[in-house]
């Protein structure tokens, strides 16, 4: 019947058709299952039987109609169904046996810490990388180390992407033994060596020759004094693009021995920079740096004075207090002229200038500069004693020279620190090697890393000559030029993969030790199953085996791979033992090498063959004398211009050319991404009719060069500044466009640094220059930067009742008068500076104050986190906020990169860029001073402000977002969750920082030359189910880090994942004193305020790990947690840490005098506030 | 006028509506029952490739959650043992509980190949979702909270539905679900003295400053 439900019966009631006997059922076959979820009327429905049978109460079975039954089992399997609309299984694989060294102090999911360093040319930089799970993810600076204390550059934090570079590892070439353009294995080199080997022997070395770079290595010394030894004949040569070798000639003019000057600028009151770039990227320019800014923070009454002369833009033209541009062909010139105005207050001490001299100086020197030598006379014989000049790389010896001789006159010798310079600066160069192989002295020559063939000079045609030898093998990290002329290209393993040693630039002895395996060369197509044969090889290895290093266990030569290896890491202890006076069987070596290799260095103090400081004498003045020129050149003109070349900021000198974070990198002083420019001055460039990215010929003798032009104020007239490093339009793995002019055609060995005789030509092309200077722009007129003269900051403290530096700021009945002035939230004062008073009513965590008492435990909390009429409550022990200290920043962008690796933000490529797109957290923003407000002076200065999102207390993002993904923390933070983000942007368009980012396209997930192709049709299959970055790239993201997709905001987040770290560590170190897991020396006195709880207040925090505060509650010790921008600067700009501590470095940095908001007049309330630049100008020059 | 509609439409459109409301509200009805980790997740029990059971190990020979789970005390992640952990006491050449056991060959092969055994992860939570396991077993929440009565299960299976909900239930109250630290591990813990669980927990709350999170940077970063 239709519609009816129910057991089918007859009409006298029977049941019909009731064939079934419930007590056949067998209810333990329902029973054997494993317990499910209970559904009503489902459960005796089981897989595979076919028939269901509900059975009722009393055990009838009831009889189902069949339609009721398909309709029954339909359901129970849809709702079967839905129970397995789960998740697919997952493996999850634990180790087989945890390795030794892992075993009991490895933790998956927590980092692990291990000291090595970069090797770099004249100075290695020692470092301290985070590893998770066996894969190193990030660089930090050595705090303890006494050359840098923890600094890291540029350079060294985007060192790790050269390690996972799919252009590295990925490329069949560049991570495989080429021979002669084919593949080979290391066993075809490694025969090819040993009957090299063979050979030589018995002709002592004849025609043998290695041509290396300049890191300063004492095992690879040890290899070439066994080379030397074993095969006289044999020749050892040393190329750097960017050397010292003026500096060298400089001292050996002045003190006859070759000597390598350090400046000690924390002794210095009074500095005079001439074209020297040493707070920026040169020699030992990290040490240098925080000496300075040791000079420029804190109390005033110490504040240094810096004069810079210099042709172009650097980073410590940024610093200066007065800056001259000049050519830097006339830069000896102005020192000279300088002596010849001192050399009336210092008689016999100085070289006379001759009359003929005198008189070419007053034509040659402009006016600007004739200007600046009677104040600056006079400031520095007032200085005399705490003074010093110190002269850059790049002009000529006889100025080096001069400044000895000058600096010792002002007696200001004490305050420099000359050392022998390593001997790897002291062998033949390159055009000794190239005269050997066109004399076809040379049948075999070794390169070991740089990139001759790239970056010889011009003149000396180094390519050519190459191929005159019989045989090259170049040993290199990527396949690049040399690697292409050359017969074998023998892949280098990154410094993150092999043993080595290296020393700093003040001679310490340091350890660089692997963090990984090889890697090996990652298949790049499923097909493609030859990995084992890749894999790179240290140097160590490569030449103990070439020259059959006798190995350090038992003297014989090495002759296979696996007795180089080991040789290696023997050498390197057995270097160890000799540095630090223990012989090779002393019973205290294994455990000193096993510090030295855990500390990463061997401290100076136990160092019994660190080259060490002399104290030279200065040879007789008339030497000097001799060597000074009769007449200066002519000044750069108009036909005849000027040309430096420098060291790029992100590339140096090319090494750094397929690190795609590099390229992508904003110029600090162009703010040009994957490029790079010509730079003229706004003069010269109206002298020849240019406009930013013309494109311009240089002619000299017979070299021609075409590239654009970047107007830069600030830069010399008639001198055009050149860029080292970019090779021309390149390819780094997926990112398709980007790269800049090849500038090495150029540049001749007669003049490697200063060219003049220059003519410039107009052509009718143009280029596309990508700068993100106009990128996030604070409209024009607000108070955005604040310079501040020294002696108006005195003022202003005094009279605004403030303290002045160095006074104690905190006490808490500091009674302020500066109060007075600001008696509402609204009406802030222009420089937005609070006062205390301020700080209580208008923050809800006020700097410093009585931190509000927590919840008593009984009480439910009753706040509703999504309350939008409530705001966030910040009643956390913790409230974070930063100082940026503008005095001291120079701009060098070590930050962002450091930013970039921590959080895993993508490279978005040059033509993304020039959409605006950058995916950069944290800018620097460049501001040029002026007068007029539209365009820069003639003679501008220069403020650099990092900016990034300055969780605002009051930020307008979060009120706008449609879906509460912009939240506030209870911290202080402004946070953004990903994943309830739908990208609406509607919040960057309310940030008046311009401070957030938006994922527009893939860019983690998919290679940049196919964003715009819609999913799932990528090349490569469909980009739903399989991740398509390449596999090392993946192996670099930071664990803690979300990796963002598509449509998602992102911004900075005071780098969260480091302060949800420490709290758990500080958290769980009390539980496990409190639980007596572990002991440490507890503060008997403390009591805390309010009930007590299970923690102990420990005597060191520090070491602890965590502290009390004085609620009782388990914090974390200042200084403990760093961000990642925080803990990479050079100069330690930013300060970071919880406010509500009142001992902590950024409450005291927050009291500072001058201390101000961004854009505080906006009511924003910011967390992240700025400290002005401070300059110290000298009144007569002003 | 012209009839537009026919007599029979009048039904039919209040049956359609009555029947879309009644459709909406058992689709929602339907979501929130079946589509929440409340349903996907529990009770899944994935066979895994050796049939280790706890009840056997944990309920009858009473081995500590901590001999084999090593570090969930300090790592963000509670992870599996290796299989060296096993052989602790299935190595047929030195303690040789059952060593020769076919259950355990995979055990075996993976010890001496050095090949995982690809165990089959039953907890798993979205990787948007930063927990940190060591935080919570410090402060007094234990296994059995989360993971249920693991003493009693032949095979894991998924307890609880480990959803944001469900988490933030605790996160509300914690006190509901402490215990000391040192019963983390016990899993049949009663409150001593007839104390009820509620004023241990709140006593715990209180010793250990137990302030779970309740914003976003709890979680989520």
């Amino acid at each position: 019947m239709r519609g009816a439900i129910g057991p089918e019966r007859a009409s006298n009631g029977e049941e019909k058709g009731a064939t079934m006997n419930p007590a056949n059922y067998l209810r333990r076959e329902v029973q054997t299952e494993a317990p499910q979820q209970e559904f009503p009327g489902f459960v005796h429905i089981y897989p595979g039987s076919g028939l269901a049978e509900p059975h009722d109460e009393d055990g009838s079975a009831a009889h189902w109609h069949r339609r009721q039954f398909l309709a029954y089992s339909l359901a129970g399997t849809a709702a079967a169904s839905l129970a397995s609309c789960r998740r697919p299984d997952q493996p999850i694989l634990p180790y087989s046996a945890v390795p030794e060294d892992r075993l009991g102090h490895v933790v998956h999911g927590l980092p692990t810490f291990y000291a090595t360093t970069q090797p770099r040319p004249f100075g290695s930089l020692p470092l301290l990388v985070e590893s998770h799970d066996g894969r190193p993810t990030k660089i930090e600076g050595h705090p303890r180390h006494p050359a840098t204390s923890g600094s890291t550059d540029a350079y060294a934090q985007a060192a790790i992407l050269d390690l996972y570079s799919p252009d590295r590892v990925m490329s069949p070439r560049s991570c495989s033994v080429v021979e002669r353009g084919m593949l080979r294995h290391w066993e075809d080199f490694d025969r090819f060596a040993r009957s090299l080997a063979e050979r030589l022997r018995s002709v002592q070395g004849q025609g043998f020759a290695v041509l290396t770079e300049q890191v300063p290595s004492p095992a690879l010394r040890r290899i070439r004094d066994h080379l030397r030894q074993q095969w006289p004949q044999a020749q050892w040569y040393t190329y750097e693009p960017i050397d010292y070798a003026e500096v060298l000639r400089g001292t050996e003019l002045a003190f006859g021995q070759p000597l390598v000057p350090t400046p000690d600028l924390e002794k210095i009151d009074c500095l005079l920079v001439l074209d020297s770039d040493c707070l920026g990227i040169e020699w030992d320019s990290l040490a240098q740096a925080r000496r300075f800014a040791r000079r420029r923070q804190g109390s005033p009454h110490h504040f240094n004075r810096l004069y810079v002369v210099e042709s172009t833009w650097t980073l410590t033209g940024f610093m200066a207090d007065h800056r001259l541009r000049l050519p830097a062909s006339l830069i000896g010139g102005f020192l000279l002229a300088l002596i010849r105005e001192l050399s009336e207050a210092l008689p016999q001490k100085l070289p006379i200038i001759p009359a003929s001299l005198s008189a070419s100086l007053r034509q040659t020197l402009p006016e600007s500069a004739r200007r600046w030598l009677g104040p600056l006379a006079r400031d520095l014989l007032k200085h005399r004693g705490r003074c010093s000049v110190q002269v850059g790389y790049r002009q000529p010896a006889v100025v080096h020279a001069l400044a000895h001789v000058l600096n010792s006159a002002l007696d200001a010798a004490s305050l420099w620190e000359f050392r022998p310079p390593p001997p790897e600066m002291l062998e033949a160069g390159l055009s000794a090697l190239t005269e050997a192989l066109q004399a076809g002295r040379i049948d075999t020559l070794v390169i070991l890393g740089g990139n001759p063939v790239l970056n010889a000079p011009a003149d000396l045609q180094f390519p050519a000559a190459l191929r005159q030898a019989k045989t090259t093998i170049r040993i290199g990290l990527y396949y690049d030029q040399t690697s292409e002329v050359c017969h074998w290209h023998l892949p280098l393993a990154h410094f993150l993969e092999g043993w080595g040693d290296t020393e700093s630039s003040d001679g310490t002895l340091c350890c660089i030790q692997p963090l990984i395996e090889p890697l090996q060369g990652f298949p790049t197509s499923p097909a493609d199953q030859e990995a084992p044969a890749r894999g790179g090889r240290t140097a160590l290895e490569i030449l103990a085996l070439l020259t059959q290093f006798p190995h350090p266990r038992d003297g014989k030569p090495v002759t296979s791979y696996h007795s180089a290896r080991t040789a290696a890491y023997e050498l390197i202890r057995m270097v160890f033992a000799s540095r630090a006076g223990l012989a090779l069987d002393d019973p205290q070596l294994p455990l000193a090498f096993q510090r030295y290799k855990q500390l990463g260095f061997l401290p100076p103090e136990q160092d019994q063959q660190r080259r060490a400081s002399v104290r030279p004498t200065l040879r007789p003045l008339s030497e000097l004398q001799r060597a000074l020129p009769s007449s200066l050149p002519a000044p750069p003109q108009r036909n005849a211009l000027e040309v430096t070349f420098h060291p790029d900021y992100s590339l140096y000198d090319g090494r750094y050319l397929y690190n795609a974070w590099l390229q992508e990198l904003p110029d600090p002083v162009t703010k040009l991404v994957w490029d790079n420019a010509a730079l003229i001055s706004p003069q010269t460039a109206q002298d020849f009719g240019l406009t930013p990215g013309d494109v311009i010929r240089l002619h000299h003798d017979r070299y021609r060069l075409e590239i654009p032009v970047f107007i830069l104020p600030g830069q010399a007239d008639n001198s055009i500044a050149l860029h080292l490093g970019q090779c021309g339009e390149i390819r780094i793995a997926h990112i398709a466009g980007g790269g800049g002019t090849n500038v090495f055609p150029f540049r001749t060995s007669q003049a490697r640094y200063i060219l003049t005789q220059v003519r410039l030509e107009k052509t009718t092309r143009r280029a596309t220059l990508v700068t993100t200077q106009e990128h996030g722009v604070i409209p024009q007129g607000r108070d955005i930067v604040r310079e501040v003269d020294l002696s108006k900051l005195r003022s202003l403290a005094s009279s605004a009742g403030h303290a002045a530096e160095g006074e104690d700021n905190t006490s808490p009945d500091h009674n302020s008068s500066f109060s007075a002035h600001h008696d509402s939230l609204l009406g802030l004062p222009p420089d937005g500076h609070l006062s205390e008073e301020d700080l209580r009513r208008g923050y809800q965590a006020g700097y410093g104050q009585v931190p509000p008492p927590p919840l008593p435990a009984r009480d439910k909390q009753r706040r509703f986190p999504l309350d939008l009429a409530r705001p966030e409550r910040l009643d956390s022990p913790f409230q974070w906020g930063m100082v940026i200290d503008l005095s001291v920043c120079t701009g060098c962008s070590a930050c962002i990169l450091a930013c970039q690796v921590e959080n895993n933000i993508p490279v978005v490529g040059k033509y993304e860029v020039q959409r605006n797109r950058e995916m950069h957290w944290l800018r620097i923003d460049r501001y040029f001073s002026s007068a007029n407000g539209q365009v820069a002076d003639a003679e501008p200065r220069v403020i650099t402000q990092p900016l990034a999102c300055v969780h605002c207390e009051q930020a307008p993002c979060e009120q706008v977002c449609p879906v509460n993904a912009s939240v506030h923390s209870p911290e202080g933070l402004n946070l953004q969750v990903y994943n309830r983000c739908i990208g609406t942007r509607y919040c960057a368009n309310a940030c008046p920082y311009k401070a957030r980012r938006f994922n527009w396209f893939d860019y983690n997930k998919r290679p940049l030359d196919s964003l715009r192709t819609p999913t799932p049709l990528t090349p490569e299959g469909s980009a739903l189910t399989r991740p398509l970055l390449p596999e090392p790239l993946r192996m670099l993201k930071n664990p803690d880090v979300t990796v963002r997709m598509r449509g998602v905001m992102e911004k900075c987040t005071y780098c969260v994942q480091r302060l949800e770290r420490a709290k758990y560590g500080a958290k769980i170190a009390a539980t496990e004193v409190a639980q007596g897991r572990r002991t440490i020396p507890i503060d008997a006195h403390y009591r805390p305020d309010g009930p007590p709880s299970a923690y102990r207040k420990p005597q060191d925090p520090r070491s602890a790990g965590y502290d009390l505060d004085r609620w009782g509650r388990v914090i974390v010790p200042d200084g403990l947690v760093r961000t990642a921008c925080q803990a990479v600067c050079p100069t330690q700009a930013i300060t970071f840490g919880n406010l509500l501590d009142p001992q902590s470095a950024v409450t005291a940095a927050k009291l500072r005098a001058g201390e101000y908001a961004l854009l505080g007049e906006l009511n924003t309330k910011p967390r992240t506030s700025y400290l002005p630049r401070l300059r110290n100008p000298n009144p007569e020059l002003t | 006028m012209p009839v537009i509609f026919r007599r029979s439409r009048d039904t039919q459109l209040r049956q359609g509506v009555v029947g879309i409301i009644l459709g909406l509200g058992l689709g929602v009805f339907a979501w929130y029952y079946y589509a929440l980790p409340s349903y996907t997740r529990v009770g899944y029990t994935p066979v895994q490739p050796v049939a280790f059971s706890h009840q056997l190990h944990v309920g009858q020979l009473g081995m500590d959650c901590t001999y084999c789970h090593q570090h969930v005390f300090h790592s963000p992640h509670a992870t599996v043992p290796s299989a060296q952990v096993c052989m602790n006491c299935h190595n047929p050449r030195k303690a040789n509980v059952k060593g020769n056991s076919p259950l355990l060959a995979l055990i075996r092969e993976s010890y001496e190949t050095g090949k995982p055994v690809a165990w089959k992860r039953v907890h798993k939570l979205p990787e948007y979702a930063y927990f940190n396991h060591a935080v919570h077993v410090n402060k007094g929440v234990s296994c059995v909270s989360c993971h249920g009565l693991v003493n009693e299960m032949p095979i894991v299976r998924h307890d609880q539905p480990l959803s944001m909900g469900w988490c933030l239930q605790c996160h509300h109250a914690p006190e509901e679900h402490l215990r000391p630290v040192e019963q983390v591990t016990n899993p049949s813990w009663k409150p001593e003295g007839g104390k009820p669980r509620l004023d241990i927990g709140w006593e715990i709350k209180r010793q250990l400053q137990v302030q779970a999170p309740l914003h976003c940077q709890g979680c989520h970063r």
